[in-house]
């Protein structure tokens, strides 16, 4: 049963009961993320400094008062959000409550800020070792060009040093105000506990007037080539995709994993041979847009052949289309996925939260099957006319005495 | 959930079942796990290669036919080789079951291995293993393994570059028959099922499965010392390791509690010491591992190599520190997390059938969630700290990977 109430000061209060539950997941869900620092890296290195206590707590204090419930909080930062969230028995949803909204007023006190910068600046030393992660900073980097989406959540070195406690605070008052801010329920719930800890909880909040900012979005084809220590080659290839609110978002999220999924078109052209290791592609709906997630690993001397029948791939589909067979087999794959992957309350909240965050209305699991089942060869037939793979923008990672590529159609 | 020991069965041919039934569940979760891992392979890679060549083709598909026949079914399936066998997994709505238990068992039993395929999966296991060069967290704990372990326990399920080379798709088929055996497999299933049926399929797709007890090398080990591994990277990765109580064994318990406090808690020693005090890194954890026999503590953080040695001393102090005992609020807190994880744990049916797995193979039984309970809640702050002032953790195996050694 969904429940929803929005209390004075803006903030809102979803739910999801399950009353057979053996326990309680809550979250505390921002309505912001990277795509909304004012400085490269101030949204997570908040997220990061929530963790250090209020006025008068300590960290240790913090994670102290959390062990004491049997919760460990999991906390991360997106291009779109900010969640905190933990799962614990259902007799603790108050006390649980009462910590993950302590977490959201953090003292920020300069001296636990230039510890935690140390800290960041071994987060971003951690991606700079893994080729995966360089690779995809880089290629958001190449195709969203200067629109916020294109920079890096960790912000960079450089941006981290000139983050302070104003800024930091600045981003507190303006993104963590109650209006902002969503408490996300699923599991053994409490209604009427939650709803009236949670206003007397966020009292004193005062609601901010801030809005997200939609600068104008230029998506480039050409993408950059990378280098660094690694032993395999990479690529990968964006492409525009379909926002959040967008009917056509589950048409595209199907068509991708019918190209680049396991048993996919994908797989028996680049993996099957064993010229790749890898090859996929993902769709994401963002707020106001959307992209299509290419990769591709290989050898290094034969990166140039594996992006070769990657772009043939998505030329046959984008010309052909799909098949009967193809459609209806990766929807009962996904039909069988959404039946299991929800079993316990914690392994529901995320998507529960993030479908209320970006459509600002409820999406039961029954809906979200009803999306799959709607999904036909017309509709992704009408999707494969805005023809999206026409250009894709491709960024590569090579070891670094890598010999020069010749293919024509990189870069 | 199921608390009675789990519906355990035994076929003639020596391949266990085990089952926990779930109303609540919407789907079964299959584990099927086969002890053809490194620790029995004569060629390093062995393991690697057939865990890729058993997906291409089984019984009357080919390697397409048999992707389609799953994904049909919708079947959600995985495979992992580890050091101590080949784990299969899949997971399907319960109407699939026996659909789902039929094309495991023509993997099983039945694969092609087809000889056209046999380069592409070479090729697949040597990129697999080039691949761990991109993961300088990976190798690190590879090298741990193998400094630790005299016997074959340390080694890496995949294999060497020169253990790759040196096999043929004739030896490859060759070492399957001897070492996918029934004898010390194990099938678990949870969710919504009944254990009679479940049994009986099992019993009907793989009662023909044929094959030897294969033994395992007994485990052996070596005193801490300390290597680099000169590797060119950003950060420096550290790793220490320790021998801990087997599963169950006297001090199992105690040895838990006491990882919970240095690792597991959510204001943990390691944490709060290496990161929250000094910021000397980002990832810094603590995990154990068991085999047959013996337990293993492995204590990770990765930094700047300017501050690797600080970071690596800090980590043997905190160790070292746990001789003088936990306190009486440091116990309390990790008991309330392990009981509420156990709780937890309860609620996901999915993670029962591997959990059945480990213990019936390390224990050979499983052990009811009513007894795990009862184990965590009796353990007291005394039990803990003279179980901590009688073994110190100190001397460990010392690992470091990265651009310059430790002085």
């Amino acid at each position: 049963m969904f429940l929803h109430k929005q209390l004075a000061n803006g903030l809102t209060i979803i739910a999801e009961s399950w009353p057979d539950a053996h326990s309680v997941a809550l979250g505390a869900f921002v309505g912001s993320g990277a795509r909304d620092d004012a400085l490269g890296g101030s949204a997570h290195f908040l997220e990061h400094l929530c963790f250090k206590g209020q006025v008068g707590q300590s960290a240790q204090d913090v994670n102290a008062g959390f062990d004491a419930i049997g919760a460990r909080v999991d906390a991360f930062t997106t291009q779109e959000l900010t969640a905190y969230s933990a799962a614990t028995l259902p007799q603790f949803q108050t006390d649980l409550l009462e910590k993950l909204t302590g977490l959201l007023r953090p003292a920020l006190r300069p001296a636990d800020i230039d510890v935690e910068r140390l800290v960041i600046l071994e987060e971003l030393a951690m991606y700079c070792d893994d080729p995966g992660s360089v690779l995809f900073d880089a290629a958001q980097a190449s195709f969203y060009g200067s629109h916020p989406l294109g920079r890096s959540v960790l912000g960079t070195a450089h941006s981290l040093e000139t983050i302070d406690s104003s800024a930091l605070q600045s981003h507190l008052q303006a993104w963590y105000a109650p209006n902002r801010v969503t408490i996300v329920a699923c599991g053994r719930v409490d209604w009427d506990a939650l709803v009236t800890e949670a206003s007397r909880l966020t009292s004193s909040w005062q609601p901010s007037s801030v809005q997200r900012q939609y600068p104008p979005l230029t998506r480039a084809t050409a993408g950059q080539r990378v280098f660094l220590n690694a032993a395999r080659a990479q690529a990968a290839l964006l492409m525009p995709g379909f926002a959040a609110n967008d009917s056509r978002c589950v048409t595209a999220s199907i068509l991708a994993q019918i190209i680049g999924d396991a048993n996919s078109r994908l797989y028996w052209a680049l993996v099957d041979d064993g010229l790749c290791d890898e090859a996929s592609l993902e769709h994401t709906g963002e707020d106001g847009t959307g992209a299509f997630y290419g990769s591709v690993s290989t050898d290094p001397g034969d990166l140039p052949e594996a992006i070769d029948r990657y772009h043939s791939v998505l030329r046959d589909v984008q010309a052909g289309g799909v098949t009967a067979t193809e459609l209806s087999r990766t929807k009962k794959k996904l039909e069988v996925s959404l039946a299991l992957r929800f079993e316990t309350p914690a392994s529901r909240l995320l998507t529960f939260a993030e479908d209320w965050l970006a459509l600002n209305e409820y999406r039961s699991v029954a809906d979200l099957l009803g999306e799959v089942r709607g999904v036909t060869l017309g509709s992704v037939g009408a999707l494969l006319e805005t023809r999206p793979f026409d250009n894709p923008c491709i960024t590569t990672l090579e070891p670094i005495n890598a010999e020069p590529i010749q293919a024509t159609n990189l870069l | 959930m199921n608390l009675d020991p789990a519906n355990t069965h035994t076929l003639d041919n020596g391949l266990i079942t085990l089952c926990a039934p779930n109303a609540r569940s919407a789907g079964v979760t299959i584990e099927l796990f086969i002890p053809c891992g490194a620790l029995t392979e004569t060629i390093p890679g062995h393991s690697s290669v057939l865990e890729e060549w058993l997906w291409r083709g089984a019984g009357v598909y080919d390697s397409r036919a048999l992707e389609d026949a799953l994904d049909d079914l919708g079947v959600q399936r995985e495979s992992e080789v580890s050091v101590d066998g080949l784990l299969l997994s899949f997971a399907c709505l319960p109407d699939d079951l026996s659909a789902t238990l039929r094309l495991a068992a023509d993997l099983v039993l039945r694969p092609r291995f087809e000889t056209s395929d046999f380069k592409a999966v070479l090729a697949q296991a040597t990129a697999a293993l080039e691949g761990l060069q991109d993961a300088p967290d990976s190798l690190l704990f590879t090298a741990l393994s193998e400094q630790y372990f005299k016997s074959p326990h340390g080694r890496s399920p995949f294999g060497t570059l020169k253990g790759l080379a040196q096999l043929t798709s004739r030896s490859v088929r060759a070492d399957f028959k001897r070492r996918c055996t029934p004898h010390g497999s194990l099938i678990a299933a949870s969710g919504q099922l009944e254990v009679g049926r479940f049994v009986a399929l099992v019993e009907e797709f793989f009662g023909a499965w044929r094959g030897l007890v294969l033994p395992e090398p007994a485990v052996q080990t070596r005193a801490g010392c300390y290597q680099h591994v000169q590797f060119a990277s950003a950060q420096t990765q550290i790793g220490l390791i320790y021998p801990v109580p087997a599963l169950i064994a006297r001090g199992y318990y105690e040895s838990r509690i006491t990882l919970e406090v240095l690792s597991g808690s959510q204001s943990n020693r390691l944490f709060e010491a290496v990161r929250e005090q000094r910021g000397l890194a980002y990832s810094v954890s603590a995990s154990t591992a068991y085999g047959r026999g013996f337990g293993t503590l492995e204590v990770y953080a990765a930094t700047a190599p300017a501050r690797a040695r600080e970071t690596l001393e800090v980590l043997r102090l905190e160790l070292m520190r746990l001789a003088a005992g936990i306190t009486a609020d440091e116990f309390n807190r990790a008991q309330i997390g392990m009981l509420t994880s156990l709780a937890l744990f309860e609620e996901a049916p999915s993670a029962r059938a591997a959990a059945m797995i480990r213990d019936t193979r390390l224990l050979g039984r499983v052990r009811p969630l009513e007894e795990i309970r009862g184990a965590i809640e009796t353990v007291t702050l005394e039990r803990v700290n003279a179980w901590l002032a009688a073994h110190p953790l100190e001397k460990p195996g010392v690992v470091t990977l990265g651009s310059a050694a430790l002085e």
